[in-house]
């Protein structure tokens, strides 16, 4: 599993609505839907704070199996939002 | 003083003069205009609204007057003008109250910065609200009609006004548009509604308006606290159903329906986030309008 560290885009407002999480974006003003495991993942991710992500698999309670592919799926869909960033 | 009380001489003196300052709900509109179908539509179907004094605040300026060219007498038009600028394309000088009607629209929808503005149709019982966020063509305008004549108090067939801190919500319980067949439905449902006279050969058609109750605009200033939103969608021939919808998903449709929502950033988010946090959302299909009555009464009992 890639050792990238990743951390939340500064400003987000988020809401969650039931099992749902909705996040607006000021900077672009975006408003996104955000599945719950896709909540979860920005719940681990703390403002300001960076996990790599083998700490967000475990957040997230993935087996390792799993954490490869799903992980990286959500990443990519996060990062595409603006949503979270790679922390240098 | 209401428009009833002004009397059909003063009302069109006050028009044709420094303008009529009509209140809707929370807006006081300057009206002006010499065009004798504007004056009949408002005195027909604002009987019961509030008239304020030429020293008040107001909110909105709208001017309805023929173009300054040959279009007076040639084809005659009409123009609609906010604050001196005329914002929409002419029209067919007969269709010159339906325009009052969609520039008062217009107007709330591009110029109230202090609130949420839905393009919802919303009714209020027992305290709580029914917000009826849909397209044009979805049925909203028609069931809102009803229900403002089945028990529920009219707050709005148009423009649903949520506030910025507390998400109460209101509506300026202006008159209900009806285009197409909904003017002969509606006629049916509501024996006792009151409905302006036709226009035809708009660009939405034939189109009719019918006067609030005069219980929704005494009491227009009175907010309700959010119950229910209720994504409508008529059919011909759908059963009528009620199916809840995530509030997720209820909530991205809910700002799919507003006007203001990306202008007012972070602010409208969370008011549009409390709104649905505080209401159960729903998709609702029907082709029967005494069906779609019914289910929104029990809707309201809790059965």
């Amino acid at each position: 599993m890639s050792r990238r560290r990743w951390q939340r885009t500064d400003g987000l407002q988020q809401r969650t609505l039931g099992q749902e999480c909705v996040v607006f974006h000021p900077g672009a003003g975006t408003t996104h839907l955000l599945t719950p495991a896709a909540a979860a993942l920005m719940d681990g991710l703390a403002e300001g704070a960076a996990m790599d992500e083998a700490a967000l698999a475990r957040h997230l309670g993935l087996s390792e199996k799993d954490a490869e592919a799903e992980l990286g799926r959500w990443l990519s869909s996060l990062h595409t939002a603006d949503l979270i960033r790679e922390h240098p | 003083m209401r428009i009833a009380d002004l009397g059909q001489a003063r009302l069109q003196r006050s028009l044709t003069g420094r303008g009529l300052y009509l209140r809707t709900g929370p807006f006081t509109s300057r009206i002006q205009s010499p065009i004798a179908s504007v004056a009949r539509g408002i005195e027909s179907l604002y009987r019961d609204f509030e008239v304020a004094d030429h020293s008040s605040f107001y909110d909105f300026h709208c001017e309805l007057r023929a173009p300054r060219s040959h279009r007076r007498f040639y084809r005659p038009q009409v123009l609609f003008l906010a604050d001196r600028r005329s914002v929409f394309k002419p029209l067919a000088y007969h269709q010159a109250y339906p325009m009052l009607e969609w520039g008062l629209n217009w107007c709330i929808a591009n110029q109230v910065p202090h609130r949420l503005v839905l393009h919802a149709a919303a009714l209020e019982r027992d305290g709580k609200a029914l917000i009826l966020p849909a397209p044009p063509g979805s049925g909203k305008s028609t069931l809102c009609a009803a229900l403002a004549h089945h028990g529920w108090r009219l707050l709005t067939d148009e423009s649903v006004l949520v506030d910025l801190a507390s998400s109460e919500v209101s509506g300026p319980a202006r008159p209900v548009s009806l285009k197409n067949d909904s003017i002969r439905v509606i006629r049916d449902a509501c024996p006792s509604a009151v409905l302006s006279t036709p226009i035809a050969d708009t660009l939405k058609g034939a189109v009719a308006h019918m006067r609030p109750p005069t219980d929704a605009v005494r009491r227009s200033h009175e907010t309700a606290r959010p119950g229910w939103i209720v994504f409508p969608h008529y059919q011909p021939g759908a059963s009528t159903q009620l199916k809840p919808r995530t509030a997720g998903s209820g909530f991205m449709q809910l700002i799919a329906n507003a006007f203001n929502y990306a202008a007012l950033g972070a602010r409208g988010f969370h008011s549009a986030g409390r709104l649905v946090e505080q209401s159960a959302c729903f998709d609702f299909s029907y082709s029967r309008l005494d069906e779609a009555i019914e289910q929104f009464n029990r809707l309201a009992d809790g059965r």
